[in-house]
């Protein structure tokens, strides 16, 4: 599904700060698997996922993605196939602009049949409507609210839904539910988990929450210095101790992060 | 009493249409489209110059095709050059200036004689206040597009790209198209008004341009503090309203002679800077009144 091969990534190169940050990644994602990533701070994942985004373009190697060889592919062309959020929720969705719009905007994104002046429709409205019924947030009522006068949570919950609303290849999460309280994380997680699975979605999440790296999906990776130093097949019985002492092993280091959360909630 | 309403609704009208163009550059695009003026004077340079050759109604159309031109040349250096949208828009505008004087033969005006206009054919054909209702018509008829533009999927695309840019790069939308687009209409927008005003006084000239983004500007913000800005409908409407009451000021002063006509720009500037300074001018007068009685 996704192929990443001998990828290289420097800032600064041929500078006196030169630094590799992705050195030689190398990584195979099946089809339908949430792979969840965690690692120290500086260790590359951003980076990763801004490669494979095509944010910034890497310096050698290649990520092919359902046999299309992306590496060097625009940004705005990748995302039609790639959903992405951050973890801040106001950088999804467009502030002055109506949920119903908002939508759309996501929408309209996969579907090549109509044109440039095709609008809303009512039958775009009633299926908008179904969607935001399933994020459980009483919005499916407010379409013409504009999406400035949401919470962060209901705001990443329809970045969420936006990113979604058209299946992608593949979902990039990156620490999606760091910057929201920890009711509101695990309402936002529940429903990434809910979607992810329901539609099958091949998900790669970054995650500062062990917990949250074993509780979901079936594959754990841990990135130290621009490596991936560790691949685990989440099916085993592990645990945040065990998670952390292997991470110790492969790196002779403890995993530092300053928005770690060991909580087992 | 007549003179005045004639003259603000013919201004108002004619000069709407560039507050309705700086809607769709600095609110929607968040852009200060500095090309504006130039653009205004291109539009009066090609509309005049047609109609001077004996083709009024097509020097429209060509006044919106050079405003649609300029504006793409200003949205090209601030995307694929990366050139800042402000320094942009005045390389766009110091090069109109020497576009502008080619199109008038090298002279600094171009004044029609006996030649037709767009307002002299519908007088011709009996049709009184041809001045108001012409431009009446096709204020309606542009806002309407516009409005319904906005609404289209392209539409929706260039509104996000002025609105959350963040968004829009990490989203399947093009933003140097969007942009680009979004400033060819403005610009077109800008350039149909001139196109307008050089027919309605028989006239262009290479000065007229002078102010044109800050009074339009100012009439924007004087329009959305009248007319709350939460839909696209109000937004257009307000643009004609400030445009308006800005005219209205402008009559009112040209006939009663309160004060020389000139000082009007110097109270345009005022009028712009306290409406788009006063938030932080309120938020200083917050904080200091909280400190001090925290003190
Ligand atoms: N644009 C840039 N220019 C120079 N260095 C950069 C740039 N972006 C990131 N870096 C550096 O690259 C390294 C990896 O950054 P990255 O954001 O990928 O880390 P991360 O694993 O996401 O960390 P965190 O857990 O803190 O989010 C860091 O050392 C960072 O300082
Ligand atoms: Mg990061």
């Amino acid at each position: 599904m996704l192929k990443i091969s001998n990828l290289n990534k420097y800032f600064n190169l041929n500078t006196i700060n030169e630094v590799k940050v992705l050195d030689n990644i190398n990584l195979n994602v099946n089809k339908a698997d949430f792979i969840t990533i965690i690692g120290s701070n500086g260790a590359g994942k951003s980076t990763l996922f801004n490669c494979i985004a095509g944010s910034i373009l890497a310096d050698s190697g290649s990520i092919i993605l359902d046999q299309n060889d992306i590496t060097y592919k625009k940004e705005y062309l990748r995302s039609k196939m790639i959903g992405r959020l951050f973890q801040n929720p106001l950088q999804g969705s467009a502030p002055n602009m109506t949920i119903e719009e908002n939508l759309a905007l996501a929408y309209l994104r996969g579907d090549s049949s109509r044109n440039s002046f095709s609008m809303i429709t009512n039958s775009d409205r009633l299926f908008f409507k179904e969607k935001l019924k399933e994020l459980n947030l009483n919005l499916d009522n407010s379409l013409n609210q504009k999406v400035g006068t949401l919470s962060g949570g209901q705001r990443q919950a329809l970045s969420l839904l936006m990113a979604t609303i058209v299946t992608p290849k593949l979902l990039l999460l990156d620490e999606h539910t760091a910057a929201l309280d920890p009711q509101t994380a695990k309402t936002v997680m529940d429903l990434t988990d809910d979607i992810v699975s329901k539609n099958k979605i091949t998900c790669l999440m970054i995650t500062h929450n062990l917990n949250h790296a074993i509780k979901y999906g079936n594959r754990i990776l841990m990135m130290e210095k621009g490596r991936i130093v560790l691949d685990l097949d989440n099916k085993e019985n592990i645990t945040i101790d065990n998670l952390l002492d292997r991470f110790k092993k492969e790196t002779g280091k403890l995993l530092d992060n300053d928005r770690i959360l060991l909580s087992s909630e | 009493m007549l003179f005045i309403v004639q003259t603000t609704l013919q201004l108002g009208l004619i000069y709407g249409l560039v507050s309705l163009a700086l809607f769709v550059s600095y609110r929607i695009l968040n852009i200060a489209d500095l090309s504006t003026d130039g653009t205004f004077v291109l539009g009066m340079c090609v509309s005049v110059a047609f109609a001077y050759n004996g083709h009024p109604i097509l020097a429209l159309f060509m006044a919106i095709l050079s405003g649609a031109l300029s504006g793409t040349i200003t949205a090209y250096l601030q995307t694929y050059l990366e050139i800042p949208s402000i320094l942009a828009g005045i390389i766009t505008n110091t090069g109109l200036y020497t576009i502008n004087l080619m199109i008038m033969n090298y002279s600094s005006n171009l004044a029609l004689l006996k030649q037709e206009t767009v307002f002299s054919i519908l007088e011709n054909k009996g049709i009184n206040n041809s001045s108001i209702i012409l431009p009446a018509l096709i204020f309606i008829l542009i806002s309407t597009l516009l409005y319904l533009f906005l609404k289209t999927r392209l539409g929706l695309s260039i509104r996000a790209t002025g609105d959350n840019t963040d968004m829009v790069l990490a989203s399947s939308i093009d933003a140097r198209k969007t942009t680009i687009i979004g400033l060819a209409i403005a610009n077109s927008i800008t350039s149909l008004s001139g196109g307008l005003v050089g027919q309605f006084q028989r006239t262009a000239d290479i000065n007229s341009g002078t102010g044109v983004v800050v009074i339009g500007l100012a009439c924007l913000i004087i329009g959305e503090s009248i007319i709350s800005k939460d839909s696209i409908l109000k937004n257009i409407l307000a643009t004609l309203i400030g445009s308006i009451i800005y005219r209205l000021l402008y009559a009112i002063i040209l006939r009663t002679r309160i004060f020389p006509i000139e000082f009007l720009k110097l109270i345009t500037a005022f009028i712009i800077t306290i409406a788009i300074g006063l938030p932080s001018i309120r938020k200083t007068i917050i904080s200091n009144t909280k400190e001090k009685r925290h003190a």
